[in-house]
This record gives C-alpha cells, sequence and structure tokens, in this order.
C-alpha cells in the first residue's frame, strides 16, 4: 500500500494544483496547493524512480530536484518571451505524470544492491 | 571501516522495544511545555523599548526560559538518540521556529530593506515577464527572483512579501534534510549526527536565510554536498592521486605519503546501482544547474570545494568540477557579458587583495554606537568560539583515529572566498556560513569520539551548558541590528504614499539606506540617498538634488529605519537625526504630504519647472548602490552603508543614467522649457573620475591656494567629515581618487585630497566622464558634448572607437558640467 501513497498524493495534488491556477480559483488554499505541488511534487515523482528508500534522502532530493526544475522551466519561458506561470505549472504536471508512468518501468533497475552490514 | 546501509533508520535489534513510553511522554511534555511558554511570552515584545542590542533588549525572561527547557529536553533526549530520532526531529523543528520564526510572530512587516529590494525584483518580473540586467546587476542572475515570481503567481499572491517573513523558517526546515544526510556520510553515531545538527541551528547567526538567492542557494548548495558524500566518496583505501604527482621527482616521495595518510580515512560511499549513479548525477547537474543563474559566489564556492576534494581523491566524479566550471563559463558568456565587460575591475579587482578584504569584513565594521560594537564583537566571539571547538573537534577525532579529511577540507575550503572578494564586506559572513556545517559536526565530535550509545551526565550537562552560551550569543548576534532591520505598517506606508501618488518617473529620495522600498514598480522610479550630505547638514546639496529637473517629480522619504540605522551604525547622537529633518522643514523649502508616527514624505515647496521625459524602458535609472558590484544581498551588511550619495555631485549631474543618446536630445529639441540648465546637453556622470596616473590623463588645473595631499584612511573615516576637515568637497575627493568606494573606505589606503577647493569654485580637472548606456556610439556622444571625437579617443587610449561597451566609463574633454560644487 505504502508505494502507492506517494503517487496518489502526487496525482491529487497535480489536479488541485491544476485546478485552481488554470481556473483562476481565489482561495485560501492556493498558496499551500501551489508551494506543495510546485516545490515537492515533480521532484518527488521522478526521485521516486530510483529507488533510494531512504524517506529523508527522497525528501531532500524531491525538493532541490523540484525547485530546479521550476526555475529552469520558468526561466526558459522568460528568457524565450513567454512568461507564463501557468504554462510553468503546466509542464511541472506533466512531468510529475510521466515521473509516475515510469515508475514501473524502472523497478528492475532500481533493484536494491545487497545490504551490508 | 564503517559501514553504511540505505537503510539508515534501521533499529538496532537490541532496542526494537524502543524507549519506554513515559520517557518519550516526558520529552513530548516538555516540548510542549516549552513551545506554549514561548508563544505566549511573544505578546510581551514591546519593541518600543528595544535598544542597540537589538532583539534581546525587550525579549522577556519567559522566552529564555522556553530556551532552556527546550534544551534540556534536547540534552536528555540525546543521551538515547538511536532510539529517540522522531523526538530530536520534534525538537529541532521546535527549536528552528523559535529561533528564527519569532520576528514572524511579533513584527508587523518582512524583515530587512533589502527584503522589499528583492519583491521589488520579482515583482517587476512578474509584471513584465522580462528581466532588466542595464538595470540592476542582480538581474543577470535572476533565477530565484523568476523561480519566486512564478510561485507567487500560480498562489494567486500579488506580492512576495506575503510570505518572506517565512524565509527564514523554512528555509531552515530545507536546510535539516541535507544536514543529516552529510552527516549521517560520515558517521552512523546519531549523538554525534543530531548534536551537529543542533550547533549549527544555534549557531547560525549570519543572517543569510532571508529572502535571498544566497539563502536558497544554500540549500542546493547542501544538497550538492550531500550527495557526493554519501554517494561519490572514495572507497576507503582507494585513494587516488594525480599520476602526475607520483611520476614527478619532486613530489613522488611526498606523494606516496600523502596518500598514505588520505587512507586513513575510512569514509566509504553508499551502496548504489549504475541507474541509481546515474539518477544521482542527473538531480546533482539539475541541482547546479540552478544555482548558476540564481547567485554569483556559491558557484565558484561549490567548484573551489569540489575541485580541492577531486584532487586529493575524496571524490570519486573527477569531472565534477570541470562540469561545473563549464556550466558557470557559459552563464557568463552568454547572458552576463555586458556586466562583466562594464564592472570586469569590480569583480576581479579583489582578487589577492587579502588584507583589504579582511579589513572590508572586520575592521569597517566596527563602528556605531556602544552597544552596537559590543554586538559586533559578540559576533566575533561566536565566530571564534564555534571555530575553536570545531578545532578542538578535530584534533580529538585525530586522537581517536578517525581522520575526517573530506570533512576538515570543506571546513577550510571557504577561506579561498578571501583570496577573491570582499563580496562587499561580507566575505567572512559567506566563509562562516559556508563552513557551518563542517564547523558544527567537528564542534559536536568534541563531546563524542567513539561510536557508543548513550552518554554521561556530565558530558549531557557540559553540551547543555554549552548550548545554552551558544543560545544567548545566538540571539545577540544574530538579532543585534533588529532597530533598524525591523520595519513596520507605518513606515511602509510612507513608501507606500509614493507609488500610489508619484508619477512615473518620480525620484525618490531618502536620507539613508534601511528603508522598506523599491518593492513596487522598481523600474519607473528614480532611487537617490543623500547620506553624507544629511549628515553633514548639507541641505543645499539635498535641496539640489530635490530640484533634478529631469524627473518627474521628487519625494523626500524619511523612515524611523533610517533614524535607527544613522544611530545604529553610524554612531550619531540620539535626536541628531530628528534635528536635521526639522533643520530641513525650517529652510521653508520643503512641504510634507505624508506623516505618521515612523514615516515622513516630503516635497518642494516650489518644485522647478520639470523637463523630465518618461522614463525609457531598459534604460538603467539606479545608481550603484554600493552592493552592485557583487550582488550582495546583505541582511547584517546593512551596516555597510549600500548607497553612493556622494558620487553624485549635483541633481543634474549624477550618476543617473542618461537617456539613450538619441532621445535626450530629441525631447528637449521639441519640449525648450525655462530650465536654466543647457538642455541639450545630456548629463554627464556622477563624478569626474581621479585622474590616473599615465601620461593621458590632464593633470587637474590647481587654483591658487589649492593643494593635493595624500591621507591614509583610518578606521571612522567617512568623506563628508573628510571633506569638512580639509575644506574640500566630497566630489573633488573622488574626482581625484579613481576607483574608490565613497562608502566603503578601506582603512589603510592612501587617497589624494585637493585641499581648499571648496573655496575654489573655479578648480577644474579638465575633463569629465560619462557612462556608456546602451544603443550609444561615440560620434553622438562626441556631438552632444560638443568635442571632436578625435580628442575623446586620445583621452580615453584604451577604448575601441568602433564599439563601445555598455558600462564603459569615458572621460570627456572639457568642463565639468555648471553645477558641480
Amino acid at each position: 500500500m505504502s508505494r502507492f501513497i506517494w503517487p496518489i498524493v502526487i496525482v491529487l495534488s497535480a489536479i488541485g494544483a491544476g485546478v485552481v491556477v488554470f481556473q483562476d480559483i481565489s482561495t485560501p488554499i492556493r498558496p499551500i496547493l501551489a508551494f506543495w505541488f510546485v516545490l515537492v511534487c515533480p521532484g518527488m515523482a521522478l526521485v521516486r524512480l530510483l529507488g533510494l528508500r531512504e524517506w529523508v534522502v527522497e525528501l531532500m532530493l524531491g525538493i532541490a530536484l523540484s525547485i530546479s526544475l521550476t526555475t529552469i522551466v520558468a526561466m526558459v519561458t522568460l528568457y524565450t518571451g513567454n512568461w507564463s506561470p501557468p504554462i510553468v505549472l503546466g509542464v511541472l504536471i506533466g512531468i510529475s505524470i510521466l515521473g509516475i508512468l515510469l515508475h514501473p518501468l524502472t523497478t528492475r533497475l532500481r533493484s536494491v544492491p545487497e545490504v551490508s552490514s | 571501516m564503517r559501514n553504511r546501509t540505505l537503510t539508515m533508520n534501521r533499529v538496532p535489534s537490541e532496542s526494537v522495544s524502543g524507549p519506554p513510553l513515559s520517557a518519550i511522554s516526558l520529552q513530548v511534555l516538555l516540548i510542549l511545555g516549552a513551545s506554549l511558554l514561548w508563544f505566549f511570552s511573544l505578546g510581551s515584545v514591546d519593541f518600543s523599548q528595544m535598544n542597540d542590542l537589538g532583539l534581546i533588549s525587550v525579549m522577556p525572561p519567559a522566552i529564555f526560559a522556553a530556551i532552556v527547557l527546550l534544551t534540556t529536553s534536547f540534552c536528555l533526549t540525546l543521551r538515547h538518540a538511536d532510539r529517540m530520532e522522531p523526538v530530536l526531529i520534534l525538537q529541532v523543528v521546535v527549536l528552528i521556529i523559535m529561533l528564527y520564526g519569532i520576528t514572524v510572530f511579533v513584527e508587523e512587516e518582512p524583515r530587512f530593506g533589502v527584503t522589499w529590494l528583492h519583491a521589488g525584483f520579482t515583482e517587476h518580473i512578474m509584471r513584465t515577464g522580462t528581466v532588466a540586467p542595464n538595470l540592476e546587476a542582480r538581474f543577470n542572475w535572476p533565477g530565484f527572483f523568476v523561480l519566486n515570481a512564478a510561485l507567487t503567481q500560480l498562489a494567486g499572491l500579488e506580492s512576495p512579501l506575503a510570505f518572506a517573513s517565512w524565509s527564514a523558517v523554512v528555509l531552515n526546515f530545507l536546510y535539516l534534510a541535507p544536514l543529516y544526510v552529510i552527516f549521517r556520510a560520515v558517521t552512523s553515531d546519531k549523538r554525534l549526527i543530531w548534536l551537529a545538527i543542533w550547533f549549527f541551528f544555534v549557531t547560525n547567526w549570519v543572517g543569510q536565510d532571508y529572502f535571498a538567492p544566497q539563502a536558497l542557494s544554500y540549500f542546493q548548495s547542501l544538497v550538492i554536498f550531500g550527495i557526493v558524500l554519501y554517494w561519490f566518496n572514495t572507497p576507503y583505501n582507494q585513494t587516488n592521486l594525480p599520476s602526475a604527482l607520483h611520476s614527478w621527482g619532486p613530489t613522488r616521495g611526498l606523494a606516496a605519503r600523502f596518500q598514505g595518510l588520505l587512507d586513513r580515512e575510512t569514509v566509504s560511499p553508499a551502496p548504489s546501482t549504475p541507474f541509481q549513479r546515474i539518477g544521482l548525477v542527473i538531480i546533482l547537474f539539475m541541482t547546479f544547474a540552478a544555482i548558476v543563474p540564481s547567485h554569483q559566489l556559491t558557484p565558484q564556492y561549490e567548484i573551489i570545494a569540489m575541485m580541492a576534494l577531486v584532487v586529493l581523491s575524496r571524490c570519486s566524479m573527477r569531472s565534477l568540477p570541470i562540469l561545473m566550471a563549464g556550466m558557470v563559463a557559459g552563464w557568463l558568456s552568454f547572458m552576463t557579458l555586458d556586466y562583466l565587460v562594464g564592472h570586469f575591475d569590480v569583480v576581479t579587482g579583489g582578487v589577492g587583495q587579502v588584507g583589504q578584504t579582511v579589513s572590508a569584513n572586520v575592521t569597517d565594521r566596527l563602528a556605531g554606537s556602544p552597544e552596537h560594537i559590543f554586538v559586533i564583537q559578540m559576533r566575533l566571539v561566536m565566530t571564534i568560539a564555534i571555530w575553536g571547538l570545531a578545532f578542538l573537534g578535530g584534533l580529538r577525532r585525530l586522537r581517536t583515529g578517525q581522520w575526517d579529511i573530506t570533512y576538515a577540507v570543506l571546513a577550510l575550503v571557504p577561506f579561498s572566498v578571501l583570496l577573491l572578494q570582499s563580496y562587499g564586506g561580507e566575505a567572512i559572513l559567506r566563509i562562516y556560513f559556508f563552513a557551518l556545517p563542517f564547523m558544527a559536526f567537528f564542534a559536536a565530535a568534541l563531546f563524542f569520539t567513539t561510536p557508543q550509545k548513550g552518554m554521561s551526565w556530565r558530558t549531557t550537562a557540559i553540551i547543555g551548558v554549552v548550548s545554552l552560551l551558544l543560545l544567548t550569543g545566538f540571539h545577540i548576534t544574530r538579532y543585534g541590528n533588529e532597530r533598524m532591520d525591523y520595519k513596520t505598517t507605518a513606515e511602509v506606508a510612507g513608501a507606500q504614499y509614493i507609488y500610489d501618488n508619484g508619477p512615473t518617473g518620480a525620484q525618490i529620495v531618502v536620507s539613508m539606506q534601511g528603508s522598506a522600498w523599491r518593492y513596487q514598480d522598481y523600474e519607473q522610479y528614480r532611487y537617490r540617498s543623500v547620506r553624507d550630505a544629511f549628515l553633514a547638514g548639507d541641505n543645499e546639496f539635498i535641496l539640489e538634488m530635490m530640484e533634478n529637473p529631469r524627473v518627474t517629480e521628487s519625494y523626500l522619504l524619511l523612515t524611523r529605519s533610517q533614524r535607527a540605522y544613522a544611530e545604529l551604525f553610524l554612531g550619531l547622537p540620539v535626536g541628531t537625526w530628528d534635528e536635521q529633518v526639522e533643520s530641513l522643514k525650517a529652510s521653508g523649502e520643503f512641504k510634507t504630504v505624508f506623516s505618521n508616527a515612523d514615516a515622513e514624505v516630503l516635497v518642494l515647496t516650489n518644485p522647478p519647472e520639470r523637463t523630465a521625459n518618461q522614463p525609457d524602458e531598459g534604460v538603467a535609472q539606479v545608481p550603484n548602490d554600493g552592493d552592485e558590484p557583487t550582488g550582495a544581498d546583505e541582511p547584517v551588511a546593512t551596516e555597510q552603508p549600500t548607497s553612493t550619495p556622494t558620487s553624485q555631485p549635483s541633481p543634474t549631474a549624477t550618476s543617473e543614467p542618461t537617456p539613450t543618446a538619441t532621445s535626450a536630445p530629441v525631447a528637449d529639441a521639441e519640449e525648450p522649457t525655462a530650465t536654466p540648465e543647457p538642455e541639450t546637453t545630456p548629463e554627464p556622470t556622477a563624478v569626474p573620475a581621479a585622474p590616473e596616473p599615465d601620461e593621458t590623463t590632464p593633470t587637474p588645473t590647481l587654483p591658487e591656494g589649492v593643494e593635493i595631499i595624500e591621507h591614509t584612511i583610518r578606521p571612522g573615516d567617512i568623506l563628508v567629515r573628510l571633506a569638512q576637515q580639509y575644506e574640500t568637497t566630497v566630489v573633488d575627493i573622488i574626482a581625484l581618487n579613481r576607483g574608490i568606494q565613497p562608502i566603503s573606505l578601506v582603512v589603510g589606503d592612501v587617497i589624494r585630497i585637493p585641499v581648499g577647493s571648496a573655496t575654489q569654485p573655479e578648480f577644474q580637472l579638465g575633463y569629465f566622464t560619462h557612462v556608456v548606456q546602451r544603443g550609444e556610439i561615440l560620434y553622438l556622444i562626441a556631438q552632444r558634448y560638443d568635442v571632436a571625437v578625435e580628442d575623446v579617443v586620445t583621452l580615453n587610449p584604451n577604448i575601441n572607437p568602433e564599439s563601445l561597451v555598455v558600462g564603459e566609463v569615458l572621460r570627456i574633454p572639457g568642463d565639468p558640467p555648471p553645477l558641480r560644487r
């Protein structure tokens, strides 16, 4: 069951963030949803592909990767003259979904090496 | 050899049952009690009673009691660290909120004037969808601002100021995970790991965790270290120094011995599959790719650190520093070239100037009110304390055979920043900040040398006492400038009045820095500081500045923070700032258009007829405010003046960028006015640059009675006082000393002073200067000033007449502008 928690959280977060942003809904939870999704979910979706198992490590890498992805995508839109935060969000949602879809395909690649004691 | 597994939270078999429930309950109760006590004590903080010791002077004793309670709880839990990690996490979370969140709860607005400036950059991106590198140097590294612009808009907020107050809390939370990974990479001793984390947070006083690029880059930098140290450390006993060292005669024997030394380090990388390693490398480079366009200094530091690890064979990714350097070079070459060419001397000027850098970072800061000087001394004590503990801890580890070479290198590498530049007087702060994780580790190691469980009551008590001493120091050092750093809603209202009522192209003048301003419509206003003139009581200068005909309106913004700055950092006697304000108002030249308890806005009683055009988009209008060259984003560096008021000899003859070559004359021709200044003469730059000792530089024509002497800068010297002392003007001093930093004089530097020039209105240097703006060509510049192109070329032998560089300073032959004092 635990292996489904993050995919479910990411998908629900993507839906929530997408709805409030694309529908431009003003609600007190919009900042929370937006910050949570943008700063955690895309990176977590990709980091989980590595099967690192440790939640501290996954959280660290997931947040760092999310921040990097958002910065890079946002800068691309800015420097190409197409500044648009909703487009940034759209790309991040796409990356998140892609990460979740790829997860079953990488099972063999991320098999944990023998644990030394 | 110490082994590590990927299941670092695995509970040892002998402790499967875990600690007794009563022990956990006791700790949770202590934490809860401390939290409640702390929270309900916040209501007693009275900012009106704050003195120059900062926040600690108004903190009620109950807050300290709460901190003592939490520290006690932590020390007790540390005795069972391997079994009570969730409680330790909770304690550190509460500690972060107590230490870094206190201002969120007791202050009305985001602290630090520079936070508001960064909000202004972000708002600019949100509103225009562009950056303006010619307007502000930090737009050459806009990653942080772009990220926050996107976040703010996605969150449906109007400004990043809505969440900027929480930056320190959130960022310190972020630091927690990479710190854990970094410490976990070198030890499995949970006591050592958590004490190192605790020490990190109780000694992180430098305040580089506010709404700024450095703060986020630091997190990303820690993540990179985490990845390298945890997965890409050189396996035990596999040190492989560069073959050249082994084969070259003079180093052959040395290399062999050194390799033996390096092999004593027993850390090994965590096991991972090739797929995982590829993924980790990609994440590492993605993270670095986000730092490169966000911050100047952090990538340089990362490269140096990685290079040191690779050279010492402490990192198995040997090409890492080269690839990192390539990324930085790529960004600098393609995205910041204009800035670098125009400011090359600024960027590279500090290389090798260790003495000056130390001076700019330490001795120059020892100024201000007596309480403020005490705060600065405490910062030195705090720095020495943690470094001293680290040194002793490192020695103790060494004595027990634990050669933590990697961590020692990373603790020392930040000192290389001293070789590069003073970073606006902040280099030592950055060194402290970058070295802190590793210093904290060694400081904690003083108490735990062998990986065993439990600890004696004596050790527990010592850790408690040391922690409380550091925590006391933390509150003095981190919040010692709070009297100026905190912002009130009332003083923000002053700036907001101007933004609500000031027309586009208006000028906002402040008596000195420190205010919450520049946070809105950044490119539509011109910002000036008249600090030195204000301090000297030179109302005439301020009046001239306000009368600048090339702006649509002038506002003089006076705030509580400015008064605090003058008293705190400049040591101005209490009441003097207010007297000067009253003197301005008594002159009859100013009238008050906005006023409340913390802010006042003045305008001219009889404003001149303005000839200003709407500002040209993309034309820089903000003068070098002192921190531009280095991109320094200073909270503690608010000690370091950031404006250059003295570089503006007159309202029109200022460093304020000229309109583009074509626009100004056309506009002037179309709209003749009664303005006395020749309208076809665009503004020369701020200051006639000082003559360099080369043959092409004309010698100033010295009238009788003016003598040039040399003066060695002493602590406390500022240009205004020197000008008064030698009967000269600030402008004339600057004119004679090319490259001088008017607001950051370096103790020991020798400057030239034209004694008596203040009484000689005809004192002439024979040329003045012009800063090349985007779109300008030499022919038009010469035509504008009515001089021959050849004469300009003769006076500027190093320029390429066919291709001027934006930001380049040209000497223009002839008289300085008539308004020059």
